[in-house]
């Protein structure tokens, strides 16, 4: 037990899941804050991270439970194909919300003690869409891509009293999120990839893993594990 | 530890970075052999280096062999030979100039060429993380180590469609304000334009650690900025 103690959103399925299994594996007690139950978590709270309220009231509970936190990882996340001459604005507000809203509610509920103690990591989950855009998913890019910088900016900020905050971006990731008959998935589009193959949750997982716990003194760093599909 | 022991073959041993990853990846178990430059004075080569001249394909190809047989066979190559060479772009002595780009871009190129036989022969996949400056962006003083750097960026990214259907992921890292010989071409950046603060040659080669895990086999084609938070760019 390293008795260390992370938040994870989302880590009740997919990318989010890996991470809170890894970490936890690994000897963290692990606290998920996600709109489903999370297996691979010592606390488990349904929050819609969207609702700042919800997290802050969150993020009291957890520490009530454990103390410090020492990292978070904030992996909720939303998505869907809609072309962008379609998407409504209802559609548009909610992935920002889901996306930004989500990684500041958890930036202002976590940062103020990890700046008060000196120490502490966070990292986003962020997008190839991120960086590259795409294509049916203009407001998920969007997102991630405000998303991105908001991280950049708030690690400037609190990097001197010893918070690191950085990023992972996955590519095509063998996850629910995307489905059996997904052109990503496709033995034609596999075949362009450097790599061969799309990533896997747990490659993230393990990257997320370094950025929480190895001395790295990397600062608003945004780590690809895109297969070679974003270069 | 993410691999079994891995055999590793890094260049420049003899300078801070690549000492600190011949220490970061041996501390983990793996095996490692160096490749360095005689630079004039041979009591400071490391006692366990092949000697090569990274300007000349027929060393580095002999060097690698060399490596690879002492290892039988290369799992991981990193590159940190390079050394900077500074100087105001109408003063700089040509000599200085293309000695630094042959030695950084050439020579590192030369090396993956050279190693990615040795890797692919063996049939599991391998690691190549090519260092660099994050001065690929230019700088006063800087148009020797901008030009290796950007060539060394764009040839990661290469090296990565190339290298990919053999098994081999290539990644780099874009080192700057780190302690190191590499100090000077830091001197006038002010402290506050650097977040995290000057970095170490040991955090770096930790960060060169991860980015060789055959576990990460989907982390490709990236330059990874390992400059505390610098440049914050995509590159």
């Amino acid at each position: 037990m390293t008795g260390r103690t992370a938040l994870i959103t989302g880590a009740g399925s997919g990318i989010g899941a890996a991470i809170a299994n890894r970490l936890r594996g690994n000897g963290w007690r692990i606290a998920s804050i996600s709109q489903e139950s999370a297996e691979h978590a010592d606390l488990s709270i349904i929050v819609d991270v969207a609702d700042e309220t919800s997290v802050l009231e969150a993020v009291h509970e957890i520490r009530r439970e454990f103390g410090a936190i020492d990292s978070a990882v904030v992996c909720a996340g939303h998505y869907e194909e809609v072309p962008a001459l379609e998407i409504d604005p209802t559609a548009w507000t909610r992935m920002i919300r889901v996306h930004v809203g989500g990684l500041m509610h958890v930036l202002r509920a976590v940062l103020p003690e990890m700046r008060a103690r000196g120490t502490g990591r966070v990292v986003g989950i962020a997008s190839e869409r991120a960086i590259g855009g795409g294509s049916n998913d203009a407001h998920y890019a969007a997102a991630k891509g405000a998303a991105l910088s908001l991280l950049r900016s708030a690690a400037v900020e609190v990097a001197a009293d010893g918070v690191l905050i950085n990023a992972v971006a996955p590519g095509p990731c063998d996850t629910p999120l995307l489905g059996p008959d997904s052109w990503e998935r496709a033995p034609e589009f596999l075949q362009t990839l450097p790599a061969g193959r799309i990533a896997t949750p747990q490659e993230v997982a393990e990257l997320v893993e370094a950025l929480v716990s190895d001395d790295l003194n990397l600062c608003a760093e945004v780590l690809s594990v895109n297969s070679g599909t974003v270069i | 530890m993410a691999d079994r022991s891995r055999r590793v073959l890094v260049t420049g041993t003899d300078t801070m970075l690549g000492a600190a990853v011949q220490t970061a990846f041996e501390a983990r178990g793996d095996r490692v052999v160096g490749v360095c430059q005689a630079r004039g004075d041979a009591c400071r080569l490391p006692p366990d280096a092949v000697v090569a001249d990274f300007t000349d394909p027929g060393q580095i190809r002999s060097a690698v062999a060399d490596a690879a047989d002492l290892l039988a066979g290369l799992d991981t190559v990193v590159t940190a030979h390079a050394l900077p060479v500074v100087g105001a772009v109408s003063d700089l002595d040509m000599t200085d100039f293309w000695e630094h780009v042959d030695s950084a871009l050439t020579g590192t190129f030369l090396v993956a060429q050279a190693a990615a036989a040795s890797i692919s022969g063996g049939g599991t996949p391998g690691r190549m993380v090519l260092t660099t400056s994050r001065w690929h962006v230019g700088g006063p003083g800087l148009s020797a180590v901008a030009t290796a750097a950007g060539g060394v960026v764009a040839l990661t990214k290469t090296l990565t469609r190339d290298l990919g259907p053999f098994g081999i992921g290539v990644n780099a890292v874009a080192v700057g304000c780190v302690d190191s010989e590499w100090s000077i071409c830091d001197v006038a950046e002010p402290a506050a334009a650097v977040p995290a603060g000057r970095g170490t040659v040991a955090q770096v080669a930790n960060l060169i650690e991860v980015l060789s895990r055959s576990s990460l086999g989907a982390a490709v084609g990236q330059i990874v900025n390992a400059d505390g938070g610098r440049s914050r760019n995509r590159v």
